[in-house]
């Protein structure tokens, strides 16, 4: 047992950073820590989300609750998140979770005067907190539209008061930062080139072809079959099948890296992409701190056994 | 009854019990919260002045939605009260499809463990069991299914007018397929994948459908196949779907069990498919006769193997004899 270690040592390379897109590869780990990522991701890591909603007057046509739901659902900008309290533990209010330190307030008074449709939407929505407030969604066609909470004809009215706690993913879906996480194992694709020019040009067209997605082509030039993008590849075997089809088992072999994962993560605008990321390897983090036996309860090893002799890197 | 007269809604003043659930004219605030057994209306009646208060039954909590009443009546005779019901899905609701396809919610799943597409990130919001399909025959739902991926991918309606073909192509098949594969999809949507839970030791479908297996194809159903001389069917159900393997066999000594490799080559993606490896890469020796001259594959079925070791296991050797006269 002495001396053995398993740790490694996680490369990340990212291949692309955007506000709300990151595109990251992860090398020299498995399977499960991939996906420990991903799910600390999608589940674990706080954003801020309107939680209680006093309405005041509501003369529309979807009732409180349907508009309740609709108001926690709207993206906050959370950056504040991470040092901010969960209510629950908040001893500045005592769990009632209505101070400063543990929510933000927000207020919406809307009311249709007009012939016209009124669309209430977040930008109604006035905020106690300047670092917190609905994203801004703009970038598409009319980019001074928030996100629409309800419609409004003449003479209804919507008068609310809101209190937007932190919040985590695991305990409703509103919470999640995440639009999109995932990870594919990176493949690794070699062609036979000695099998493959024994194929006529329409025959390596038709193998090019049988692929759903774009992973092969033919060199105008050369007229040889050369992967154009092997990250298309969808694992579905449809090239392997008509290889075999063909006669010509082995004409590719593709493998599956088993230490390389390719990440794409899309945040719904709450927080930035990278942030998304760096924040759940600091859940992960004080996850493993909590299963971590510290020094001072060596005394529990007889509770714990070899299996905190264990964790504790004996 | 005669000592009997109108009643009509109205709660007393002096009754403060039921103050906070029912209004001075016996009717319930809209927007109120009922729990079980809470009171939400009242009524007097108008001789007797006896009271009556209607309790909210069954263990549901309701939202009181509308309130109306009957105002040609002086007195409060009539009233409609409508009650919203919030109903989230749990364990046990029943749902149904269009096409009449009902079920049961059998299992909520957290988002995070649900499958996902490596590529996209999309990930399934139900999950449902193809057997649901071929007794029941609803094409149509299918068919919606495919039409609706398609079209919500492409960003257009389909129509779904029955009886009628304005498609030039064969069928609606062959079109929705098209456009699913126009998308990067596999035309016949093997897209999501799933292979059966195995057992450990016989790599064999395990038995319970707690547990994840499946319906077992037992002894009286093979000698059905057998009686129909069905013996491409047989083999496909009792060997490449249960626990086929390619086993390394020694022609030199007859051994299963003394084989080895040398240098595990990197591990092959079919391991994630259903199919079978179709030609071994990895070279293998003979740990006995010290040579990988004479290695053959042999197709069999992996219990096969347990079986022998579990022979050698009572110093019992079993030995196999190779000869490719059977190989055509
Ligand atoms: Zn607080
Ligand atoms: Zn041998």
């Amino acid at each position: 047992m002495d001396g053995v270690s398993y740790q490694r040592f996680p490369k990340v390379k990212i291949r692309e950073l955007k506000d709300e897109y990151a595109k990251f590869e992860l090398r020299d780990t498995d399977a499960s820590m991939a996906n420990a990522l991903r799910r600390v991701m999608i589940a674990e890591v706080p954003t801020i989300a309107i939680d209680l909603v006093e309405i005041e007057v509501n003369s529309s046509v979807l009732n409180d609750e349907f508009i309740a739901h609709r108001l926690g659902l709207i993206p906050l900008t959370s950056s504040r998140a991470m040092s901010m309290r969960f209510s629950r533990d908040c001893d500045a209010c005592d769990g009632d979770g209505q101070c400063e330190y543990c929510s933000v307030e927000f207020h919406l008074r809307a009311k249709c005067m007009s012939d016209q449709t009124l669309d209430v939407t977040s930008k109604d929505l006035v905020s106690s907190d300047h670092t917190v407030q609905p994203v801004d969604v703009g970038g598409f066609e009319n980019s001074d539209r928030g996100i629409i909470i309800v419609k409004l004809r003449r003479g209804q009215e919507l008068k609310l008061r809101a209190i937007a706690r932190k919040g985590i993913g695991k305990d409703h879906a509103k919470w999640s930062p995440a639009a999109t996480v995932t990870f594919m194992y990176e493949p690794e694709i070699h062609i036979n080139e000695e099998m493959m020019e024994s194929l006529t040009l329409e025959e390596k067209q038709s193998f090019v072809d049988s692929s759903p997605t774009r992973v092969f082509d033919i060199d105008a030039n050369t007229h040889q079959v050369v992967v154009v993008d092997r990250e298309a590849y969808t694992y579905d075997d449809e090239v392997l099948k008509k290889a075999e089809a063909m006669g010509k088992p082995g004409l590719v072999e593709i493998y599956a890296k088993e230490d390389s994962f390719i990440f794409s993560v899309e945040s719904t605008g709450a927080i930035k992409a990278s942030e998304l990321v760096l924040n759940a390897i600091e859940v992960l983090k004080h996850k493993l701190d909590a299963v971590t036996l510290s020094d001072d309860t060596v005394e529990a090893d007889d509770q714990f056994g070899e299996l905190g002799a264990h964790m504790r890197g004996g | 009854m005669s000592d009997q007269g109108p009643r009509i809604f109205k709660r007393e003043h002096s009754d403060m019990s039921i103050s906070s659930f029912v209004d001075s004219d016996g009717l319930p605030h809209v927007g109120q919260v009922i729990h079980q057994d809470e009171p939400y209306c009242s009524t007097i009646d108008q001789v007797t002045n006896s009271k009556y208060i209607y309790r909210r039954k069954g263990s549901e909590t309701v939202i009181v939605d509308y309130v109306a009443v009957d105002t040609k009546n002086k007195n409060l005779q009539k009233a409609n009260i409508r009650f919203r019901h919030p109903r989230n899905p749990v364990i046990g609701d029943k749902f149904s499809s269009r096409h009449g396809q009902k079920g049961v919610c059998s299992q909520l799943w957290p988002d995070i463990d649900m499958p996902f597409s490596g590529i996209t990130g999309m990930s399934p919001d139900l999950i449902i069991n193809p057997h649901a399909f071929p007794s029941r025959m609803t094409i149509g739902m299918l068919l919606e299914i495919l039409a609706a991926k398609g079209g919500c991918l492409h960003g257009n309606f389909v129509d779904a007018t029955p009886f009628s073909d304005d498609t030039e192509s064969e069928s609606l098949v062959e079109d929705l397929g098209s456009k699913l594969r126009a998308l990067g999809f596999n035309y016949h949507g093997t897209e999501v994948r799933a292979t059966g839970q195995v057992d450990q030791i016989t790599r064999q479908p395990i038995k319970g459908r707690k547990r994840g297996g499946g319906v077992r194809f037992g002894e009286m159903e093979r000698d059905s196949l057998l009686a129909h001389g069905a013996a491409y069917l047989l083999h496909d159900r009792l060997h490449v779907c249960s626990d086929y393997h390619v086993a390394d066999v020694c022609s030199l000594c007859g051994s299963l069990l003394t084989t080895t490799t040398i240098q595990p080559p990197k591990r092959v993606i079919r391991e994630f498919g259903g199919l079978p490896p179709t030609k071994a890469l990895k070279k293998v020796k003979c740990l006995a006769c010290q040579t990988s001259k004479g290695m053959e594959t042999v197709a069999m079925p992996y219990v096969f193997k347990y079986l022998v070791a579990e022979l050698a296991a009572m110093n019992i050797k079993m030995t196999i004899q190779l000869n490719s006269r059977a190989a055509a």
